[in-house]
């Protein structure tokens, strides 16, 4: 699915990852690991096309990021961020259809229910805590029917028992098909139901 | 927030509201009018109080409401535009670049005030500062502190064309600075009549594509918009409803602001029905301030900006302290 090649990328001229290199199969679930500004949401940022690369390669199916449009990366790919704050109070539920408006009822359902966002579906975007948030930023990043998703800190405000919900919620998608990078402050050792840990650093 | 119902009811009150106000702005003037009740009940009458009821005072009421119209509109353009509760066409340089449009024209003799030539010189002015803000500026508050920085910039410079230019029809530095409606007259109201209503309508239109903007530029391009170019139309749209208001009776202060912010309290930030609410309370809110400015000395007239500034200048300090989220 993914094949990074001597990747180096930063941001206004600081490398932030050098020259780096992996392979992510289709299907699974890749953990990035390290420590704080070891350039984990950077090598997010470069694998969904939001920032240039200085220099290496990632291809995704087998071609070259640099060469998606944003059509094309809309189709290909999702991304829940890791924090987001907004001001205008658009309902919980209105923020998670924005732009998804091919997207089942059935589809939203499900996700609401598995990520415990029943409840708050009626309320303001504005009112929710940081958590809840995040699980509304998961749910965003599987409205869409794409092969890649990638998650940036899922479970960095989540209780013990949503950080195995979504474990599990995240399971089940990959085996319907889906590939997962997930970067996290997990340790190793409670990251085995992933397919592969990449620690960029201690 | 309310339902359709209640927004429907609501609606229906403002419009009834200003329908109150527009006859309150017939009666209401330093001139003594004779039989007043019956010349307002006769538009097609003639006679001296026909003239001050009909002639001056209704042409004003119309600018009033076709200007706080095309504010309101601005206003919610520009907060869903750029995500940002301050992003008032007079904060981020948008209505300055209109005026120094606007003050070139005239001083360059290319047209004269409240022409179709004069808006589009307002116009091209107001876009040309918009792009200068975005340019250099990346997230909220960078926006308002280049905002601030180009429009006191190009202030002065209108100041100075029109000190140097010294030529009467140019109208005052506080006319383009704190805008008036005492010149307004029935020839104006016929270029901003078709201006504002075609832009607002076709602001309209393009505003439901602009409520991704919420999710973050991030997001937006993840699902295959540009979000600059998002920004860019709405732009287009802001500065040909900034230009022709500006070109017409000067700058207004806070209108833009507080419209959008009173819409989205009352009923909600989706853009569609915003654009709707703000169109009509931005209406509503510079009617009643162009009453208030014409009557509260009389027969003395206030700066129009004076009493919007009054009205509007609470607001932003309530908006700024409601939203702390948007400086991170």
């Amino acid at each position: 699915m993914i094949e990074i090649r001597d990747l180096v990328v930063g941001y206004e001229g600081k490398t932030v990852v050098d020259g780096f290199t992996a392979t992510i199969k289709k299907g699974s679930i890749t953990a990035i690991i390290g420590r704080n500004g070891a350039g984990k949401s950077t090598l997010l940022s470069a694998i969904a096309g939001d920032i240039e690369i200085i220099s290496g390669e990632i291809e995704i199916n087998s071609r070259s990021i640099k060469d998606y449009s944003l059509a094309d990366i809309s189709q290909t790919l999702s991304l829940a961020q890791q924090s987001h704050s907004y001001w205008m109070s658009y309902s919980v539920q209105e923020i998670i259809w924005l732009g998804h408006d091919a997207v089942s009822k059935a589809r939203f359902d499900y996700l609401s229910r598995e990520l415990q966002l029943g409840e708050f579906l009626r309320q303001p975007i504005t009112a929710l805590s940081g958590g809840q948030l995040q699980r509304v930023e998961i749910a965003r990043s599987l409205m869409r029917d794409v092969p890649l998703v990638l998650l940036d800190e899922p479970f960095a405000s989540q209780d013990l028992a949503s950080v195995e919900r979504i474990t599990r919620l995240i399971q089940n998608e990959r085996d319907s098909g889906r590939t997962f990078v997930i970067v996290t402050h997990s340790r190793e050792e409670d990251l085995r139901w992933c397919d592969q840990i990449i620690n960029l650093g201690l | 927030m309310m339902g359709v119902k209640a927004r429907r009811i609501l609606l229906l009150a403002i419009l009834i509201g200003i329908a109150l106000l527009t006859v309150a702005g017939l009666a209401l003037g330093s001139a003594t009018v004779q039989n007043l009740w019956q010349v307002i009940a006769h538009p097609w009458g003639a006679g001296p109080g026909h003239e001050i009821v009909w002639g001056i005072r209704f042409p004003r009421i119309l600018s009033a409401l076709l200007v706080g119209m095309a504010l309101g509109v601005a206003g919610a353009l520009a907060q869903s535009a750029t995500n940002s509760p301050l992003a008032d066409p007079a904060i981020i340089g948008t209505a300055a670049g209109a005026s120094i449009g606007a003050a070139l024209g005239i001083v360059l003799n290319l047209a004269l005030v409240g022409t179709v030539p004069i808006a589009i010189a307002a116009t091209i002015g107001a876009l040309l500062a918009s792009v200068i803000t975005f340019s250099v500026a990346k997230g909220s508050i960078q926006l308002i502190i280049t905002g601030i920085a180009t429009s006191s910039l190009l202030t002065a410079i209108s100041g100075l064309i029109i000190s140097i230019g010294n030529r009467p029809d140019a109208r005052s530095i506080s006319f383009w600075s704190l805008g008036s409606f005492a010149l307004t007259n029935m020839e104006m109201v016929k270029v901003l009549a078709p201006v504002v209503l075609i832009a607002s309508v076709a602001g309209w239109l393009y505003s439901q594509s602009m409520d991704l903007l919420v999710l973050g530029d991030r997001e937006v391009r993840h699902l295959g918009k540009n979000p600059d170019q998002l920004r860019f139309i709405a732009f287009i749209f802001i500065s040909i409803l900034i230009g022709v208001s500006v070109s017409s009776v000067g700058s207004i202060a806070f209108i833009a602001l507080a419209a959008p912010h009173i819409t989205r309290y009352l009923i909600g930030p989706t853009n569609r029905p915003l654009v709707i609410g703000s169109a009509v309370i931005g209406a509503g809110l510079l009617l009643l301030s162009d009453i208030a400015a014409r009557t509260i000395a009389a027969p003395n007239e206030l700066p129009i900006g004076l009493i919007t500034s009054l009205i509007g200048a609470p607001i932003l300090i309530i908006v700024l302290k409601r939203s702390r989220g948007v400086w991170q």
